[in-house]
């Protein structure tokens, strides 16, 4: 079972129900979650194919090489917090002005 | 080690959709932090030791307790039956003792959006269809191989494929700059989330009256 | 720089570029000038002009030299070996032209300065002229068939502003107008010919093309001997003979001149009598070389030219407007020069233009002068101060302006000793020479003399007419405009005096040979035809000049001279004492309403000629407009294309206005969908 496509599936799968989040949620801090949920799918695909790059065999030079998937894995995960830190502060000066998060009454950007 | 990944692959995808469905927030909350968990499961299957441990730490540590603490200052709780809050009233949602009308039941889960639906499946099956015409070499994994640390004392230790050793030996030969940039980005996020989080003192003495409901 | 300026071929410019410059300083900065400064100023580009002209003639063109101006290559078109060779080229024809112009043209400023010194708009009106001279000279003076066509249309841009320059009433806009549409008929005819003759020659430059080396000149000259397509010639000839007539107002596209009187008198005089009209004179004369293997273009040419002059000629027999009269008798002048050039007397034709320019230049102004002191209390535009038959005794009011006005008719008349007895002598022995030459009974010759000799005797019918209703007999006015008639300030009446001595001076330029053998206009001008009679005289043809004459053609010129002296004395003298005596007016009336009533109508309208062309041209025209503007104005274009498209776009903005909604979700869908579509097209799409 441990398998390439296995691991992409589930990556797939797990970035299509991040995205059904995305898409249904109307709280701005679900929403967020959600996107979290997408991101970890990413990585799973990222995880994925260093493993399968790791296996493919070849010189010395290459061992590191087939770390840059584990690489970015750890650079989405820092860039996730970032984004998490700066999404969540933008959802508390929102609600601040609204008295909500949801995320349909933010339509002011259409004015 | 196939028993593993598949139990933890199980594990992330319910938690994953009950996260998604769940209507209280911090059900969904929860969900969302077994999700990851399971995921870490499947990194240490795929021999990523290290990163398994980062996304315990990064995910349960910090950002479940960012978002748990939003959650906190913000409300979450929704009109009955909907899945947004349609009702904004700053007094009523804080009041603690708010309880739904007598007589509704409050579903546990929200209802499904079928346009979501419909928009997220397509995505999948697209994905699917793409992962399933890969080519043959995609169907398994080879055997791992060791790699060579960097020399200490005249003995080059060999290094485990996922370890932090090979994760640091790739971040400082390989990818420096891209380290030092991310650093510098997660420095600017915690100033502009300070920013933007800081009560604004002219904002706070007068707040913008509620919006009415419905969209104009 | 000192040097630069010395040097004619850069000199040569200034010649244009004076009045230019002129002119935009009037232009631009007119609202601050006072008339003195305004005038000054126009009458120094012009009189700067001809100055600068008037040094180059004397030191090289008489001398035989001619210049190339400095210039450049315009519109270069490297596939077809097309360009325009922008430069200046001043032979002996194009300084006769340059002097012409500069020369009356700075009498007539001059005269302006008096003339339109009440005017407000006198900045306005100088700025035009200075254009005008302008564009008069980039005409005669350009290297190439483009700039004089450039020239050409500047011109009739200049005569349009002028025409309508009281443009606030509707009828002097509306001669304006009248003029620019029927000189763009020409146009088009000369645009076509202009590329006939680039489609058989290669080249519009007469002299210098850098795909062409020598350009026309030469390539007409090494193609002379049967390499040409005499066919295509000729076609290219009354093409351009079309535009000839549009600018020099022949029949059929003379109407406009008549009504281009509307314009202040002294733009009548230079504009529509002394230069502008003759541009059609100039470019065949330019073109002699191309026009002398075009025999039948120029038979026509000859035909028209005597058809205008004897048809104009019986219309201005009984005009009452003044400058009427004289704007028929200019339309009938332009024919004899026509006539001239149509039976390949080229010398001849400038030698009338050039005597034209200074008598019937003379004869506007002092018309000019007349309407000026009757206009004093009459109101401007008043039409009774341009009626002859509410004139009458003005000689004692207007000493200077009578005298004047007697020379000018004399010399419009072909009064013997007076210049313009030589140039339309000569110009009716050309025809009855060639008469002789061609044999054999009526023919073309002897038709076009006939037909001159009779637009010759309404010449010098309408001229005296003129003098006696306006200068003789007793006032029939108004009375207060006699009383308060006063003869015009010196800046008019010295022009006057100038042109006068020049109307008389100019015909002895060119004696007939049957007095003397002395003819210094011939011989100066004899270079620009010398390659064109070489071919006519390589081919024994009728339309051949010959420098020696027999004999016999002595007593053929005697003959003519004397018919023709006679005919202008006696025709003048028979006009003059009907109409100096208080009875004229009269007498004209009771023949108008008498046995002669009909045909007298019919010239009094000028053969319908205007109504005709409103009914066949412009009625039609009307009635297609109107429906075109029904059709396609209102319904097609205001109703479907702008209020359509409106109405489309502000409906369609309705409908695409509620996919902004505002709600962050929206968009997210759409988002989601649209790399949901993109993947899907990556996929299977390949």
């Amino acid at each position: 079972m441990l398998e390439p496509k296995i691991v992409f599936a589930l990556a797939a799968v797990l970035f299509s129900v991040g995205l059904y989040g995305v898409l249904s949620r109307g709280n701005l801090v679900l929403l967020l979650m959600s996107l979290e949920l997408m991101l970890n799918a990413a990585n799973v695909a990222l995880v994925g194919v260093a493993r399968y790059w790791a296996g493919m065999g070849g010189a010395a030079d290459d061992f590191s090489r087939a770390h840059s998937g584990q690489f970015f894995t750890l650079m989405v995960m820092a860039v996730a917090a970032a984004e998490v830190g700066v999404g969540l502060a933008i959802i508390v000066a929102v609600f601040r002005r609204k008295h909500t998060s949801a995320a349909d009454l933010a339509t002011e950007l259409k004015h | 080690m196939e028993v593993l990944f598949v139990f933890c692959a199980i594990v992330a995808l319910i938690g994953g959709v009950l996260c998604v469905v769940q209507r209280n927030a911090i059900y969904s909350l929860l969900s969302l932090l077994v999700s990851f968990a399971g995921t870490a499961g499947v990194f240490f299957c795929l021999d990523a030791s290290f990163v398994a441990v980062s996304q315990i730490l990064i995910y349960a540590g910090a950002i479940a307790v960012l978002f748990l603490f939003v959650l906190m200052f913000t409300d979450t709780r929704t009109v009955l039956g909907m899945g947004t809050p349609r009702v904004v009233d700053s007094r009523a949602v804080f009041n603690p003792d708010a309880k739904p009308e007598a007589g509704t039941r409050v579903k546990r889960f929200v209802l499904p959006n079928p346009l979501a639906a419909l928009i997220s499946l397509g995505v999948l099956a697209a994905m699917l269809f793409a992962i399933f015409k890969l080519p043959e070499r995609f169907g398994k994994f080879g055997p791992l191989v060791e790699g060579e640390g960097l020399a200490r004392d005249g003995i080059v230790p060999m290094v485990q494929f996922g370890s932090a050793s090979g994760i640091t030996l790739v971040t400082f030969q390989d990818f420096p700059l891209a380290f030092e940039v991310v650093s510098i980005l997660i420095f600017a996020a915690v100033l502009g989330a300070v920013l933007l989080a800081k009560r604004h003192t002219a904002q706070a003495t007068e707040p913008e009256p509620a919006v009415a409901t419905e969209d104009e | 720089m000192d040097n630069l300026f010395k040097n004619p071929e850069v000199l040569l410019w200034l010649v244009p570029l004076l009045p230019l410059l002129g002119s935009a300083t009037n232009g631009l900065f007119g609202k601050r000038f006072n008339i003195a400064s305004s005038g000054a100023i126009a009458c120094g580009a012009v009189v700067g002009a001809f100055i600068i002209a008037l040094s180059l003639f004397i030191s090289r063109v008489s001398q035989g030299i001619t210049i190339q101006s400095i210039g450049y290559n315009w519109m270069v078109v490297q596939e077809a070996g097309f360009a325009v060779s922008f430069r200046l080229y001043a032979d002996q024809l194009s300084m006769l032209m340059t002097l012409i112009i500069t020369g009356v043209g700075s009498l007539i400023h001059i005269y302006s300065v008096g003339y339109m010194g009440h005017d407000e708009g006198f900045a306005r009106y100088f700025s035009y002229l200075n254009l005008f001279c302008f564009a008069m000279l980039m005409l005669v003076l350009g290297d190439s068939l483009v700039t004089l066509f450039l020239g050409w249309e500047g011109v009739g841009l200049c005569s349009y502003l002028l025409i309508g320059f009281w443009f606030k009433e509707r009828k002097n806009s509306d001669a304006g107008k009248k003029a620019f549409i029927v000189n763009r008929i020409g146009d088009f005819g000369f645009m076509l010919g202009m590329f006939l003759i680039f489609w058989h020659f290669g080249t519009l430059s007469y002299m210098d093309d850098p795909f062409v080396p020598g350009g026309l000149y030469r390539i007409v000259a090494e193609n002379s001997h049967g390499h040409m397509d005499l066919n295509l010639i000729n076609w290219a000839c009354v093409c351009l003979f079309i535009g000839a007539c549009g600018k020099s107002a022949q029949i059929p596209l003379y109407v406009w001149l008549p009504d281009a009187m509307a314009g202040p008198t002294p733009v009548s005089a230079l504009i529509h009598a002394a230069t502008m009209v003759t541009a059609g004179v100039y470019m065949i004369a330019r073109l002699n070389f191309i026009w002398v293997h075009a025999e039948a273009a120029l038979q026509l040419v000859a035909i028209v030219g005597a058809a205008t002059a004897l048809f104009a000629g019986t219309i201005g027999l009984v005009q009452r407007d003044i400058k009427k009269v004289l704007a028929y008798s200019t339309v009938s002048q332009l024919g004899f020069m026509f006539m001239a050039l149509g039976l390949g007397n080229y010398p001849v034709a400038v030698f009338h233009l050039f005597t034209h320019a200074f008598f019937k230049a003379l004869l506007f102004l002092g018309a000019g002068s007349v309407i000026h002191s009757l206009e004093h209390t009459l109101g401007h535009g008043n039409p009774d101060s341009q009626d002859l038959f509410k004139m009458g005794g003005l000689k004692k009011k207007l000493p200077v302006t009578c005298m004047v006005m007697i020379v000018g008719s004399c010399g419009l008349a072909g009064i013997p000793l007076f210049s313009g007895f030589f140039s339309k002598d000569a110009i009716l022995y050309t025809a009855f020479e060639l008469g002789s030459a061609m044999g054999g009974g009526i023919n073309l010759g002897y038709i076009v003399w006939a037909m001159g000799v009779a637009a010759a005797v309404c010449t010098a019918f309408y001229s005296f007419r003129l003098i006696g209703l306006c200068f003789f007999g007793k006032w029939r006015g108004a009375d207060a405009a006699y009383a308060h008639a006063e003869e015009s300030p010196r800046s008019m009446t010295l022009p006057l005096a100038i042109l006068a001595l020049a109307a008389i001076g100019a015909g002895y330029l060119w004696m007939p040979a049957a007095w003397l053998n002395y003819a210094p206009f011939s011989d100066y001008l004899a270079p620009v035809f010398a390659a064109g009679q070489e071919h006519l005289h390589h081919n024994h043809s009728v339309f051949a000049l010959h420098a020696e004459h027999s004999a016999d053609s002595i007593a053929r010129e005697w003959v003519n001279m004397i018919i023709s002296s006679v005919v202008a004395i006696g025709v003048s003298f028979f006009a003059f004492s009907i109409y100096s005596s208080p009875k004229g007016v009269a007498r004209e009336q009771a023949l108008a309403s008498g046995k002669m009533g009909a045909p007298y109508r019919l010239l009094l309208n000028k053969y319908y000629i205007d109504e005709l062309y409103q009914i066949l041209f412009v009625r039609p025209i009307q009635i297609l407009s109107d429906v075109a503007f029904v059709m396609i104005d209102v319904i097609f274009i205001d109703l479907i294309l702008v209020n359509g498209s409106a109405m489309a776009v502000a409906t369609g903005s309705r409908i695409a206005r509620r996919v902004q909604t505002g709600v962050v979700r929206h968009y997210l869908y759409a988002f989601a969908a649209g790399a949901a579509i993109l993947l899907a097209l990556f996929l299977f799409v390949r």
